[in-house]
Order: C-alpha cells, then structure tokens, then sequence
C-alpha cells in the first residue's frame, strides 16, 4: 500500500512538472554547449497550454524574448528564463528565430539622420556600392515628407521621436548582417524585424516643433539675414584679413547674383573671460546689427574696425558660445525669412561646465536656442598649427553645434600651416547646396580660397532659395499653442514613445501603405548601420542581448586578467605565463586550452579567455584578439594603455551589473540572472 | 680659426670632435629624455654606440647630463628596477623616497617611469600617488605635455579619486564632483566614455 502510494505521488509529480518543469534546460543552439535556443514573438501571438490552437491560451507581450525547450511539428515549448519554467506552448509561425539575440538601438534623430529601412536587400546594396548620396537624399526627403512614391524601395522610416532604449526597452532584432563599405567607411548593412506604425494615422510628418507654414508673402518680399561671429583674440591676429575676406567673398558672392538688396549682414566679434585677462577689452562687441548691414559701405566700415585683442587669453579656448549666444539674443531675426550665423575661429569653445564660459550653456543648449529662432549656424574652423591647439575637440563640438537635424552640419575647416597665410584646406563634408537638403561631398581642396568659396556658395544658394520662396530651414512658430507645447516637451516625448513602441518593438513610421490593404503584422527590412551623408557617424548601435549572468561572468574573467595585467606592467616578464594558467582555470574548455598553449596561442581568445555568448558575434575584440606573446618587448606605456582599455570595460560592465534598474527581465519580475540588457557589441572585450 | 686654436690650446683635442660630441649628445638627449610614443626602441638602439664613442672620445661631454645607465635602459626598466628594490625590502614602503623618485624622472622626462612609479605607490595604497595618478588622467586637467598618455582618461581618474577618497582625502571629493559635471556635460553630446562613467555615479 505504502509503496503503492508512493508511485502515486511520483506520478503526480511528474504530471505537475510536466506542464510547469518538463524540462532542466531549454535545448541548446547547434555546436554549443552554454548557448540555448530563443525567440522572439511576433504581435498577436498567442501563448497556449497545449501544442494545439484549441487549447487555451494568452496573448504574449509583441518581441518577447523566450528560450526554446521543446519542438514538436510546428509547435514551440517556450519558458522566460533558462532556469526550467515553461510557459506554454506557441506556433512556430508566431516568432522570429533570434538565437544571436543581435537586436539595434538608434541614435537621436536630432544628431543623425532617421534611417531609411528598403524592402529589399539589392536597392540598399545598389546605393551603398554606388555610394548614391543624392538618390539617398531624394528617397530620405520623401520618406521624412511623408510623400506617397510609387515603387520606391523604402518600406520604413526609423521613428521621429528619439526613444533612449536605456529608459525604454525595446527590440529591433537582427536576422543577418554583411559587412561593406560606404564611402571609405566600414559599415554593415542589416536585416532586421520590425513592427509597423501606419504613419497615416500618426502624428503628421515633419519635425516637431517645425514651424508652420508661413503667411502668404510675395517671394521678393522674402529676406535673409547673415550675422558673422568673428573670434577676436589675439591668436586670430595674423588671420583677421583672412577673416575680412571670407566676410567679403560671402557678400560679393551674393552680390553676384543680384541678391545684395535681400540680405543683411550683421557682425559680432567675441573675445574671452575679461576677470581672467583684463586686457581683453571686452567678451562680445556688436559692430553691425543686421539693421545696419543692410548697407554695404557702412558695414564694410565698421568691418574694417575689427582689430584683434593685444593680450593673450587665459588658454587656447575662446567664448565662441558667448558670441553666438549674444548673435541670438541681440539681434532683431523677427524680419528676416531665413537666418544664419557664420562663426569664424581658430579655437575651441568654452563648454559650459568651463568656469571661464559666461554662457554656461552647453553646445545643444545653444543649438537649441538657435533652433528655436530658426537660425542656422556655420563654422568656418582655422586650424591654425599650435602645440596648444585642441582642433580635435574643436572640430567635434562645432560639428555638434553646427548640426540641423535632417540636413547635417555646416563645418568647414581650413588648415592653417604657418602665419604667411600660406594655407590650404578641405571642405567639410556638409556641402549642403541648392535646397539645402541636397548634400554635395565635395573633394579635397588645397586653398583658402577654395573653402572659402563652398561656404559662399552655399550660403548664396540658400539666400536665392529663400528669394525664390523657398524655406530652407522651418521657423517656428512663436504662439501660445507651440509656448504651451514647449511647456510640456518631456511629457510629449514620454508619449511619442509610448505611441511608437508596441510591447518590446520599436513601431517604425511605415510607409508602403497601400488602400484597403491592412499592414503587415511585422515585416523585415533593410538598412546600413552609418548616416549615409555623413558616414563617419553611426546611424544606429550594433547591441547584443545579455544575460545579468553572463555579463556578471564577463566581467569576473576580464577582472582576473586586468590584475594580472597590472602586475605584468609592473613586471612584465611573469605576465604571459601567468596568464596562460589562469586560463586553465577560467576557460570552458580546460583541455583546448592546454592545445592552445602548446601551439603557442597568443591572444585572450586562443588562450581560452572568449566566452561562448560573445565568439561568434560580428566584432573585433580589441582585448580578445590582441597578441600579447610580445608582452616583454611592448614599450610601458602601450602595455599600460592595454591595461587602461580593459579596465574601462570592466568598469562599465561593473556599473551595468549593478544598476539594476537598467536590466529588464522577460517576463517581468526582480532582477535576476537571466535579466538582459543590450550592450553595444564594441564594448565587447 | 682663431676661436679654434684657442680651444685647442685648452683641451688639446680637435674641436670638431668637440662639437660633433655636443652635437650627438644633443641628438641622444632629444631622443631619450621624452619617452612619450612610439620611438622607446630606437634610441635604444641608437645609444650604446653613441654612448660608446663619447666616452672614447671625451667623457666629460656628456658626464652629468645624462648617464650610459639611463640612455641604455628602456623606457620603464629603470623604475621596474626600483621597484624590484623596494619589494626586496619589503613592506612597508619609503613613499617619500618613491615620490620623489618619480618626481625626479618627471622632471627628467622620463615619463614611463615616472608613471610606473606613482602606479606602483597608488596601488600599494599611497594617496598622494593616487591623487597624481587621477590628476594625470582627468579629462578636465589633462595636459599632454610631460604626460606618458596620449589622451584623458575618465575612468582611471575616477578610480584613483575615488580610492583616495575611501581613504579619507577629503579634496578628492571635489575632484570627483568636477569629474561628474564633466561626464553630464559630455554625455550630453553623446561621448559614450562620460555616459559611462555616470553610471558609477548614479
């Protein structure tokens, strides 16, 4: 009876299990031995208790994230976590098979250009081998418009509102990825899922915070207004001709074109912190309003007043931002249709945390500002040659200033060689022409004279577009409805992203919408991973889905290598062997590390250091895949910059561990080990 | 010429000699007393024969200006030899003596070594050495001059603040609190170094 009753209470505990724990661990991905199986489910699919559609069943949340423990035809055995429960059952049909769990996170479009998703692979391709900037520009502004196109081969436009994945969650799963080049940068063209949102039934295209259309106004009514920002100082000495002259190639090149009676040029030179050299004479000093410069003799005149400081600032940072800001705020824009600020320097600006900067303003904030007038800004950047100089910096703030979204930067700088004015230059790669939207890359040029004659150009074709009635850059409305909506800007973005995300999926605008055709459930698509007119900048980060555990693991390992480090740069020559029995220890495979160093394998991954989760994924291992059998003969400083590159990962995957409200967990519930995050893949080791 | 019979007359050696000495001490001087880069192995190379012909020829050219030890040795070998000292001695350590060492190859631009010593004393626990080590790496103090690195670096200058003020020296507070307003500022044009680090402060 007893042993009777005891088969009884096993056999009940296996029917339990069997729905809730049929299984120790989902079924592993092919070839490994740590990595298991995973999904994504598609929207409206359902989670069921049986493998058959009359069982009963709940709707799981859009892009979930399941481990597979079971196939049974086309059914899927599907639990949250790693750890043994199962949730159900689910139709093949019904999920993305995700096993690299690659998914992508955008930038903000207000940096970068919005990404155009193709149909199909061979468009996207076509572009990217003929390296096709104007067919890009033509399919992104009619995708940014809205524009119904026939047989266009873009099916979708990232969404408008930025969406920080760190704050909201979301997927846009990676099926296959290709390496290729876009213009002379690597990048990588991506497959990926997504889920649509009916841009029709969505917000209206455009920016928001875009100005309305304006009043009607006969073209030749319409007025554009330039206002220089000449840097002052003392540096700028031997360039203030140099300086005259791109103010006056500016004006005669519009002159030219018979457009002098439709411009004002205004001018405002800017010094530095006056308390810190007193000598400076003043921080910023109007010498044209725009008022003024409306005529030409009387603005060249007070031009020609413009003389450098005789002192020298406290550093080779200037308060290029004080200028600007002062540009902004002090002229009268209010009856010019198109406007622009040209900033002329040699030096870097004063950011805001800068106890010297009077703006205290940080270059977005002051894009802002000069945004929410409708001003563009221009940087014509001397790279005037100086030990002091910190070009680099400069260079990437002013790009960052100069940058509208949807168009690009307007950064020019000029290569400054020796005080004989015996320069030569490149163009910027803005080079946006005749409507603005159209960018032109243009090549390598070797004079002043050259750049200087771009800018011109292009600041011409926009003051012609403008008298032709054509707006190059919106301006926003000024009226309570807009005051009202800037009132409540964060509460509006928390509700862009709530429109535009579905479950975990990112909704992108969808723009293949045909009548009476409803749209896809999900559909795939192709992008490039690079702002296509500016391809030195990502458009998107490549990330991989990490477990807690695994990134807990990661780090665990990497810490033990760094200490190793730290000793071997302190004594080098104990650092490879150490290493080498530390792997024994920290490997998954014990005995293929024994193989690795008896062939004498030099880097962290052959000595048996990579993890399973991370081989195969589409990076280089700047850790991982260095050789370090050279170790003794590095000199101390490339060895401590080693050192210094592992440490800055282990220190990022230590604050990710730790903060555990960045961690999402399938299916909801605490933090736990098989909590994921998205890491950008080349904060890999 | 007659400058020349005079030295002549005073040394009793060609005065081209002379010069050529002052001048390829000059050059080895120029190469080793900055051993920021790449260039560590070439005048390694290079001194020993140079080294060689000026003591042949007129040691007291280049006596007190630099010695065969230092030109010979690569860049962070003799602060390893230093520290291979102390550890012989054991603990603890003659911070004081340590310091001033590193100070000493500082100021002779010997970068390496200079650096490999405030490491070693910030890592046996010296705050004075980890205050330099977080000073040097500061992206708000960073100079690149008299530097061994190339570049700021955010995170090494958190770790050592933040070590120093575990050990209770207050003015690393404020260093920190300077270092934080740096990565809110950067991160806001998207440095993904700052962002980073912010997440050590959060």
């Amino acid at each position: 009876m007893i042993r009777m009753l005891c088969r009884l209470l096993l056999v009940s505990l296996s029917l339990m299990t069997g729905s809730a724990w049929s299984a120790d661990k989902p079924l592993l991905m092919e070839g490994k031995r740590t990595l298991f199986q995973r999904v994504l489910t598609v929207p409206d699919a359902r989670i069921h208790e049986q493998p058959n559609a009359q069982s009963n069943s709940q709707s799981a949340v859009p892009f979930s994230v399941y481990y597979v423990y079971q196939r049974s035809n086309d059914w899927l055995q599907v639990g949250f976590d790693s750890f043994g429960r199962i949730d159900g059952w689910i139709p093949q049909s019904s999920t993305i098979v995700w096993n690299q769990a690659l998914t992508v996170s955008f930038r903000d479009p207000q940096e970068t250009q919005r990404v155009l998703m193709f149909d199909n692979k061979d468009a996207l391709q076509k572009l990217v081998e003929d390296y096709d900037q104007e067919a890009y520009a033509r399919l992104y502004q009619q995708a940014v418009k809205n524009e119904p196109v026939k047989d266009t081969p873009v099916i979708a436009i990232q969404p408008e509102a930025h969406v920080d994945i760190r704050e909201n969650f979301y997927l846009v799963p990676i099926k296959r990825h290709e390496d290729v080049y876009l213009g002379n940068e690597q990048a990588r063209m991506l497959q990926i899922a997504s889920v649509p949102l009916d841009s029709g039934n969505g917000r209206p295209a455009g920016r928001a915070g875009a100005g309305k259309p304006r009043e009607a106004k006969e073209h030749s009514e319409y007025r554009s207004g330039i206002h220089f920002v000449i840097d002052s100082t003392v540096s700028m000495g031997p360039y203030i001709d140099r300086t005259r002259e791109a103010v006056r190639k500016v004006y005669n090149s519009i002159a030219q074109q018979g457009l002098v009676n439709k411009v004002n040029f205004g001018l405002t030179a800017y010094r530095d912190n006056v308390d810190a050299a007193p000598g400076l004479d003043y921080l910023t000093r109007t010498f044209v309003t725009l008022e003024q410069g409306a005529d030409q003799e009387r603005f060249f005149s007070l031009v020609n007043t413009l003389e450098p400081s005789e002192v020298s600032s406290r550093d080779y940072r200037e308060d290029a931002y004080a200028g600007i800001k002062a540009a902004i705020e002090n002229t009268n824009w209010a009856d010019f249709d198109a406007r622009y600020i040209v900033l002329i320097t040699d030096a870097g600006p004063r950011e805001h945390h800068d106890s010297l900067g009077a703006t205290r303003l940080s270059g977005k904030a002051l894009r802002q500002l000069a945004y929410d007038k409708g001003i563009s800004i221009w940087v014509l950047h001397l790279r005037a040659e100086s030990p002091a100089a910190d070009h680099d910096r400069a260079e990437k703030l002013y790009r960052q200033l100069s940058y509208y979204p949807g168009i690009g930067d307007f950064y020019y700088s000029v290569e400054m060689l020796d005080r004989e004015h015996e320069v030569f230059g490149n163009v910027g790669e803005a080079g946006n022409t005749i409507d603005l939207y159209q960018r032109k890359v243009s090549g390598a040029v070797n004079e002043f004279g050259t750049v200087l004659e771009v800018l011109a150009n292009q600041i011409t074709q926009q003051v012609l577009a403008t008298s032709n009635g054509v707006l190059p850059i919106p301006i926003p409305e000024q009226n309570a409805q807009v005051a009202a909506e800037e009132a409540v800007p964060q509460q509006l973005v928390q509700l862009q992203s709530k429109v535009e995300r579905l479950g975990n999926a990112l909704r992108m605008q969808y723009l293949q919408r045909e009548a009476g055709k409803p749209l896809p459930k999900v559909f795939d698509a192709w992008m490039i991973d690079r702002d296509f007119s500016d391809p030195a900048r990502s458009a998107v980060d490549v990330r991989v889905l990490l477990t807690r555990d695994q990134l807990s693991d990661l780090k665990t390992v990497m810490q033990q290598v760094l200490d190793l480090a730290e000793e071997g740069v302190l004594t080098p020559s104990g650092f490879l062997n150490d290493l080498k029995s530390l792997a024994a220890s920290v490997s998954r495979d014990p005995s293929s590390v024994a193989g690795s160093i008896s062939r004498g394998g030099g880097n962290l991954a052959e000595m048996g250091y990579m993890r399973e989760y991370i081989e195969d994924l589409p990076y280089t291992g700047e850790v991982m895949n260095l050789s370090l059998t050279s170790w003794e003969e590095w000199s101390a400083k490339e060895q401590i910059e080693f050192m210094h590159r592992l440490e800055s990962k282990i220190n990022y995957y230590q604050a990710l561990h730790d903060h555990t409200d960045l961690w999402v967990t399938p299916g909801g519930g605490p933090v736990n080990g098989n909590s994921v995050f998205p890491v950008v893949l080349n904060l890999l080791p | 010429m007659a400058q020349a019979e005079k030295l002549d007359g005073q040394s009793g050696k060609n005065p081209l000699i002379i010069v050529s000495l002052i001048v390829v001490g000059l050059i080895i001087f120029i190469f080793i007393s900055t051993d920021r880069g790449g260039i560590e192995s070439e005048p390694v190379d290079l001194a020993p024969q140079a080294v060689e012909k000026v003591q042949e020829q007129d040691e007291g050219v280049v006596e007190g200006q630099i010695s065969r030890d230092d030109i010979m040795a690569p860049p962070g070998e003799l602060a390893r030899d230093e520290i291979r000292q102390w550890r012989a001695q054991g603990a603890p350590y003659p911070f004081d003596s340590i310091m001033a060492k590193a100070s000493e190859f500082a100021s002779n631009g010997s970068l390496a070594d200079a650096h490999l010593l405030f490491f070693f004393a910030a890592r046996e626990g010296h705050v004075d050495a980890m205050m330099m080590m977080a000073e040097m790496s500061d992206p708000t103090l960073f100079r690149a001059d008299n530097n061994l690195l190339d570049r700021a670096n955010a995170v090494q200058a958190y770790k050592w603040y933040k070590q120093a003020l575990e050990l209770g020296f207050e003015p690393a507070r404020a260093r920190l609190d300077n270092l934080r307003a740096w990565a809110e500022a950067e991160s806001g044009y998207g440095n993904a170094e700052a962002s980073h680090l912010l997440l050590n402060f959060n």
